[in-house]
């Protein structure tokens, strides 16, 4: 008898393992595909900058340096990078997007959500505002 | 037959865990630890061309040079030079991390080693993206590496 249940012992391990793991992976998957919204709040955060053009021409070349390789060069969401990416990253010229707020834009530039990353410490809060001025001239 | 569904899962649901928990931290210095026991192993060269990559000391101050613009051009936007994760790793301490083959190997043979290497297929699982192939020159390659270098502090 005990010796028929240590032969069980890997088969359980593998069954539960697996069970774990299917439940994980259906978890990111779900995660993954879930539509990105801000928390309300963040609709209240005001641009201090907005429409500026100098903050503009910052924003441009911020967007080349790090928002590009994803989103690409008119950000259609269609940069280099694209390819390997799941979810893809957002079309900022689409009408969705553009529809969102500053602060909620800013939000997520902050916040991130992987493979988005967080821009929180790569770019002060001046530069993720121009970013998003420049942001909305792309429609 | 079960035995061996059990033992192929179980190693598939740990290196899964090990993905998803270290994706879990905002900074990337996770795979550190991963890694360590295989570094004291064998050195793990990854997978293409490059099995033989020789150092200089001192650094290289031309190939420093030309990796520069490289980097600010092609790897800023996804590499930070801190620890820190931003779309892909930081680089501070990946030449300590990995061996220059590998670097090399996985600058110039990125799909490769992103379909093939566990340690390139880990980091994918953890950034939740797939490096694309640069498209660099082995000399480029060679000068973002001596760029890592000095970034590492190395002499």
């Amino acid at each position: 008898m005990k010796t028929i249940f240590l032969k069980r012992v890997p088969l359980l391990f593998g069954l539960i393992s697996g069970t774990i793991f299917l439940m994980s992976y259906t978890e990111i998957e779900i995660q993954a595909k879930a539509p990105w919204v801000a928390p309300a709040s963040a609709d209240t955060i005001k641009n201090p900058l907005k429409g500026k053009a100098d903050a503009i021409a910052a924003g441009k070349k911020i967007y080349g340096t790090y928002c590009n390789v994803c989103h690409g060069d008119k950000g259609k969401g269609n940069g280099i990078a694209a390819a390997g990416l799941n979810p893809k990253p957002a079309d900022h010229t689409s009408a969705k997007f553009q529809a969102q707020s500053d602060g909620a834009i800013y939000w997520k530039l902050t916040t991130g959500r992987a493979p988005m990353a967080s821009y929180e410490k790569t770019l002060t809060v001046t530069q993720r505002w121009q970013v998003i001025d420049f942001m909305r001239t792309l429609k | 037959m079960k035995r061996s569904i059990a033992l192929i899962t179980a190693p598939l649901m740990i290196f899964f865990f090990i993905g998803c928990n270290s994706g879990n931290q905002a900074n990337s210095t996770a795979d550190n630890s991963a890694t360590a026991k295989k570094d004291s192993a064998k050195p793990d060269k990854g997978l293409g061309k490059f099995t033989s990559v020789p150092l200089t000391h001192p650094l290289d101050t031309s190939m420093i040079a030309r990796g520069t613009p490289i980097y600010d051009s092609r790897c800023i936007s996804c590499h930070k030079l801190t620890d820190e994760k931003l779309v892909g790793p930081g680089w501070k301490g990946v030449t300590d991390r990995r061996t220059p083959e590998w670097i090399m190997n996985f600058i110039t043979n990125t799909n490769v080693m992103l379909d093939s290497d566990l340690v390139a297929q880990q980091l994918m699982v953890t950034c939740v993206a797939r490096m694309p192939n640069q498209n660099l020159s082995d000399d480029q390659a060679r000068a973002i590496l001596e760029f890592m270098r000095k970034n590492d502090g190395k002499k």
